[in-house]
């Protein structure tokens, strides 16, 4: 039936018309945020997940427009008959038959072009290319106003710090043992993720100190006294040195016989 | 196959014919045929002297409808708007035969219907309502299509009884009728000064038509919004305590997507618009609200606080 099919056609038209939208203003919103995010210091990576949550939103809040309000609104020659055809699209009586064959005959002249903005879909097409002129103008010159990523890692070492020197205070009320700087640990072997570490790769960078060397502060070496912190557990119980246990004939069957090798060669 | 340009003018030559006889009151005219159309009954306010009763009475005529005009007055007894059993002698026996009352017709004028007393009014109310009389212990089923047109006078309410809201909410349309414009009235003073023949007026319905009529309102198609829109006027008179005391009963929102669904019918509509809501949502709420003290020391009648309702509810 031609209505049925009109009325597929005018929803696929403007679930279309949606997704182009949501789509070029998702993109949009992706690309400032990705701008912001790299100025920032943070995974570009993360720009999906408010670019995913945009997308839907706009979806959702596109889907809620009444297409046929839209297209009756446009279309005065529609209005209220659309919705009333549709509304009553199974209805068989001489009305409806009568308001579809109007409706079908009246659709036909619809240009879909007219639900279309150019001048929104040129603007933000413009903003697009804008944002990603700038993002690739600025890629070799890695412009970064915060660290923000290196800033959370010091929070999260202060953290644990913080952590330690809680630890330690409960500790010294336990009464605890404090021995060599070891009893923050429960155990002699250290922390356990480096334990944990195996035969992987560990990658340790040495910070450059903010050390200043004065020339005219020359000083005498002083003598430092270092404490070993090497656990006590640890330790030879008796010193014994390493001797073959090889029979004395053997030992010269093997030595003539590298001479042999050694005159003959 | 019937198509809605054929009912339009259809309408239009009913409302000519009408136009012969009447002059002005257009929508008077278009608001008792709404009435009609959806099988239901009109209250008619309006002062003496505007053409209420040769309205209805040319109508009756272009409709070939029997007509009965019944003048309300405190003295009327039920049995004389129903019928009664008298006693009659044939053939040397007596027996009691069912004589009907002016009840017994297609179109009834019931005048002044605020003069009689309530239960002469709810005797009417029930044949409105049934389609039938009981009269001692047997039904009598009235002829189709039945309606009753009510008049009242907005003016001497002393020694009325006034219709309860209960009853007023079994009419369908409360229409009322202006006075006719200078120009009207100048053309009426020349129709009527001038000649004593009546004009010759042509059928344009009957019963079955009128009959086939009423079914084809229904079938009007109108779309949810519309429906939607409906009810929330009608729940709007309910909620809002500002201006509206007692709200209109769901009978007012199934009155008005029938009366709105007539309204396109008359004007060769295929469907219903926002336009025939409006258009029919006065006669079919004005006697269902009863404003408030507040509304009433402010001089708001029940048409505008309508009318607010309509700008408000879009």
């Amino acid at each position: 039936m031609p209505f049925r099919r009109i009325i597929r056609e005018i929803r696929f038209t403007f679930n279309m018309i949606n997704i182009f939208y949501s789509t070029i203003r998702t993109i949009i919103l992706f690309l400032i945020i990705f701008l912001l995010f790299t100025a920032f210091g943070i995974p570009w990576y993360l720009t999906f997940i408010p670019g995913i949550y945009y997308f839907f939103r706009q979806m959702k809040k596109r889907s809620k427009t009444n297409p046929y309000k839209e297209i009756e609104k446009k279309y005065t020659v529609l209005k209220e008959k659309l919705r009333a055809a549709k509304d009553n699209i199974d209805e068989g009586n001489v009305f409806v038959f009568d308001l579809h064959k109007e409706v079908v005959a009246a659709v036909r002249k619809i240009n879909v072009s007219s639900f279309f903005n150019t001048r929104r879909a040129l603007n933000d097409i413009l903003m697009m290319a804008f944002l990603a002129i700038v993002i690739i103008v600025f890629a070799p010159f890695h412009v970064q106003i915060l660290d923000l990523q290196a800033m959370t890692d010091l929070s999260l070492d202060l953290g644990g710090l913080v952590d330690n020197i809680g630890q330690f205070g409960k500790d010294k009320l336990e009464g605890e043992d404090d021995e060599g700087g070891l009893a923050e640990y429960n155990d002699i072997f250290g922390e356990k993720s480096v334990a944990l570490l195996g035969d992987e790769d560990m990658e340790v960078t040495l910070e450059a100190a903010n050390v200043e060397i004065d020339v005219n502060d020359i000083r005498e070496v002083e003598e430092r006294t270092f404490t070993t912190t090497y656990p006590e557990e640890i330790g030879a119980m008796a010193a014994s040195a390493f001797e073959e246990q090889i029979p004395k004939d053997q030992q010269e069957i093997v030595k003539n016989y590298y001479k042999k090798i050694a005159t003959e060669g | 196959m019937v198509s809605t340009e054929q009912f339009r003018k259809t309408f239009e030559a009913l409302f000519k014919e009408i136009g012969k006889v009447v002059i002005g009151q257009r929508e008077v005219m278009e608001q008792m045929l709404i009435a009609m159309l959806c099988d239901g009954n009109a209250l008619l306010e309006g002062y003496p002297g505007l053409a209420k009763t040769l309205l209805v009475k040319t109508m009756a005529q272009l409709m070939d409808f029997d007509f009965s005009r019944i003048q309300f007055t405190p003295d009327l007894m039920p049995s004389d708007i129903t019928g009664t059993y008298v006693l009659q002698e044939t053939g040397g026996r007596r027996v009691f035969k069912f004589e009907q009352g002016p009840i017994f017709a297609n179109i009834i004028l019931a005048d002044e219907i605020n003069r009689a007393t309530p239960k002469t009014q709810s005797a009417l109310l029930e044949a409105m309502q049934e389609k039938q009389v009981t009269v001692g212990n047997e039904t009598f089923k009235l002829d189709l299509p039945f309606f009753v047109l009510a008049t009242q006078n907005p003016i001497e309410q002393e020694g009325t009884y006034p219709l309860p809201e209960a009853q007023t909410d079994r009419f369908l349309l409360k229409i009322t009728t202006e006075y006719p414009s200078m120009e009207e009235e100048k053309a009426i003073v020349d129709r009527y000064a001038e000649t004593l023949r009546s004009p010759h007026l042509r059928k344009v319905l009957n019963k079955s038509s009128m009959v086939a009529l009423q079914q084809y309102t229904r079938q009007i198609p109108v779309s949810k919004d519309i429906k939607a829109r409906a009810v929330k006027i009608v729940t709007a008179t309910r909620k809002g305590k500002s201006l509206i005391e007692y709200g209109a009963s769901p009978r007012a929102s199934i009155g008005l997507v029938l009366a709105a669904k007539a309204r396109a019918l008359i004007h060769g509509r295929n469907h219903v618009t926002n336009e025939d809501l409006n258009s029919v949502a006065l006669p079919v709420l004005r006697h269902r609200i009863i404003l408030n003290f507040e509304a009433e020391r402010k001089g708001i009648s029940a048409d505008e606080a309508v009318l607010e309702i309509l700008k408000q509810v879009k």
